[in-house]
């Protein structure tokens, strides 16, 4: 991949790899690993990449790369938690922009984050790709590899749930 | 979808708040849905309980990296262009040292050679023993640096040279190299070679 067309790939679809993976993994450290590793596999790549793809190849990568995170916490068992806005940790130099710290202004938004948190795949980077940025069903079959009718009822289900696990908070709204 | 006839059970007004969300009903039928929440609280509650999380959902933010990650990458993918652009570096030295390798065992092939009319059969089988063993080694490099050198310069310009009057260690090799032998195997001739 040339130099320049490498620099322009990394402005336009930086923030969307970011995301992706703060969401996903609810840690933005560990995001900001597999954003790096991420944009180097597309260097590396040497532009083998159709650039039509390029946005759903890139979350696609993303994608297996914050599962092979999840698996290994599994695998250790070891609860990694999401960082928070008021502690944030003594190497970092400037906070990174993270998930809790956005939702921070609403009960709701945390609830929700929290929601989304237990959700299990595929059915969190549906919605993720979906109500948070913004895919189509076709941009998120591409990422997926799942066909589309499928990602519908993925999508139907998730947010089914999440609004059962909210029912609480949702009550307090309703009536309060 | 088209209105329908009927009014809508509840079970049906719950799976279309879905599309309705998603803008994805007609006009009629969303008239039709809007109807049954006006007379059924229930579903009314869950399509406001829907379009809140939704609401929520969609009015989290993206983000961008932090500077220093670009940063990081950028300084990977510059080290990575300079390890390739230099003269010297990477598979542009192995080459190089191939193609040297190869002229230097071209020479001593052809001296030794040369030198085996003159000098005892022992010291010949010796010195082919060692051919071998280097041209198991360049092939090795050869392969690496992934040149064509191999079959094109060792097989028919330096084995056929060499091999002229020393007989069956680098008849053997010739032949091994032309069969796509390993190196591994190639070291195994020189042993025999030895024996």
């Amino acid at each position: 991949m040339e130099r320049n067309r490498f620099d322009s790939a990394v402005s336009r679809y930086s923030r969307r790899v970011f995301t992706f993976a703060s969401y996903l993994l609810g840690d933005p450290g560990e995001a900001e690993d597999i954003t790096q590793e991420v944009l180097i596999k597309l260097w590396k790549s040497g532009g083998k990449i159709d650039p039509d793809r390029l946005g759903a190849w890139l979350l696609t990568v993303t994608r297996n790369a914050c599962t092979d995170v999840l698996r290994r916490r599994q695998r250790t068992a070891k609860v990694i938690p999401i960082r928070r806005a008021e502690q944030p940790p003594a190497d970092c130099p400037s906070p990174a922009p993270n998930p809790e710290r956005a939702a921070a202004g609403s009960q709701l938004g945390k609830r929700i984050l929290k929601a989304l948190s237990e959700l299990s795949e595929p059915a969190r980077t549906v919605v993720i790709l979906r109500e948070i940025q913004g895919l189509s069903y076709r941009e998120i079959s591409d990422v997926t590899e799942i066909n589309i009718d499928t990602v519908r009822v993925i999508l139907h289900r998730a947010r089914r749930r999440l609004r059962d696990s909210l029912k609480e908070v949702q009550a307090h709204v309703v009536n309060g | 979808m088209s209105s329908t006839v009927e009014p809508l059970c509840c079970e049906t007004a719950l799976d279309l708040i879905d599309p309705l969300l998603d803008n994805e009903l007609d006009g009629p039928v969303a008239g039709d849905l809007r109807r049954h929440f006006e007379a059924c609280p229930n579903c009314a509650r869950e399509a406001a309980a829907a379009e809140q999380v939704l609401t929520e959902l969609r009015s989290l933010p993206e983000f961008d990296p932090p500077p220093r990650v670009v940063e990081h990458v950028h300084h990977a993918v510059d080290r990575d262009s300079t390890s390739h652009q230099r003269p010297f570096g990477g598979r542009t030295r192995l080459a190089w040292m191939a193609a040297a390798a190869t002229l230097v065992l071209a020479l001593g092939a052809v001296t030794i050679g040369r030198h085996q009319t003159a000098s005892n059969e022992a010291e010949a089988r010796r010195a082919a023993a060692e051919v071998t063993y280097a041209l198991a080694c360049v092939s090795n490099i050869t392969q690496r640096a992934n040149l064509a050198v191999r079959s094109e310069v060792i097989d028919h310009r330096v084995i056929p040279v060499a091999a002229r009057g020393l007989g069956r260690p680098l008849q053997q090799l010739s032949n091994g190299i032309s069969q796509g032998a390993s190196p591994v195997t190639l070291i195994e001739i020189r042993n025999e070679g030895n024996s």
